[in-house]
């Protein structure tokens, strides 16, 4: 996983990721762990305002017993404040935004190109070639790779538009 | 499954949509290949319920994750998140309520054109339309379409 497509899985910009770590102490890691920890503590710190750190701790708290209800469920001694988070609706867009970063849509790279040139996999992400795809694709039979090739070429040609 | 069965699918169900994205380029003379449908909907409350309801009857899931994690294809999901990518039974389909460069669905539906696909009628976003849009994405392979758009609108200038 990219910056990039670790800042769109949360929903946040490169910077907000950067600054994250810096201010955490967390050495960077690109993975899907790390992505879903940071979703939460993005949405604690942005929706209510909690400290960075502090939304940290809570969202690493919550994170480590997913299955547990009442852990997602944080209230202040004597129970006049709580913090509850809807756990299927994050877990959930937390899976839209990972496809949408693995998809291609991850948030544009800014700045030179790096000099050293990316083959293969890495050359095709960073050039925005949706790998999803190619994956579903290798999953079909050639026989069927051909087949919807020419369903969907006789579709494409019969596309017409209509005159204003 | 076939992108012409998701248009017919998108339309038989009554959803208010243009179709953006490779179909579009297609649709305007574009000869590249594209696997997904690319469609930008409106947010209105009913269209949403609509559009949801038939993703879940398509077994809509996003595209490029591991099976079985946490997803609820309903309303909500719609509203909060403005590009989602999805595998669905009838084809992978990607959703979006503002295209960049465009704007929300409103421009967009103003943006676009009539295309009669035979079996199916649909509206898709228009080839300047479609330039605004590639240029606004950025990505590499977006902005190396760009030069085709504008000669296809040319040449279709010089048509007429």
């Amino acid at each position: 996983m990219t910056l990039g497509q670790l800042a769109t899985a949360i929903s946040a910009p490169p910077k907000w990721v950067l600054n994250a770590n810096a201010v955490l102490q967390l050495k960077p890691a690109y993975s899907v762990q790390r992505a879903r920890v940071l979703a939460l503590t993005r949405v604690l710190e942005q929706s209510i305002g909690l400290p960075l750190k502090r939304a940290y701790q809570l969202a690493r708290k919550t994170l480590k017993k997913p299955d547990d209800p009442a852990s997602w469920r944080h209230e202040s001694p004597g129970g006049i404040a709580a913090v509850v988070i809807d756990r299927e609706r994050f877990l959930s867009d937390f899976t839209v935004n990972l496809s949408r970063a693995r998809a291609g849509y991850a948030e544009r790279r800014r700045g030179r190109p790096p000099l050293k040139r990316k083959r293969g996999v890495a050359a095709a992400k960073r050039h925005g070639v949706d790998l999803s795809l190619l994956r579903e694709s290798l999953k079909r039979s050639s026989a069927e790779r051909l087949r919807r090739l020419d369903n969907d070429a006789a579709f494409a040609q019969s596309l017409e538009v209509k005159a204003s | 499954m076939s992108l012409l069965s998701m248009l017919e699918g998108l339309a038989a169900a009554d959803i208010e949509f243009v179709v953006i994205g490779g179909v579009a380029a297609r649709a305007h003379g574009s000869p590249r290949i594209t696997e997904d449908l690319d469609i930008c909907y409106s947010t209105a409350t009913d269209n949403l319920d609509r559009l949801a309801a038939l993703l879940a009857e398509w077994n809509a899931y996003p595209r490029g994750v591991e099976p079985g994690l946490p997803f609820i294809m309903d309303r909500r999901t719609l509203t909060t998140n403005p590009i989602i990518t999805l595998t669905t039974d009838e084809g992978a389909l990607d959703l979006f309520d503002v295209v960049e460069g465009v704007g929300d669905f409103k421009a967009v539906r103003r943006a676009s054109v009539s295309v009669d696909g035979g079996a199916v009628q649909f509206l898709a976003l228009d080839l300047p339309g479609l330039v605004k849009a590639k240029k606004a994405a950025g990505r590499p392979k977006d902005l190396d379409q760009v030069p085709e758009l504008e000669a296809l609108i040319e040449l279709r200038r010089k048509k007429r």
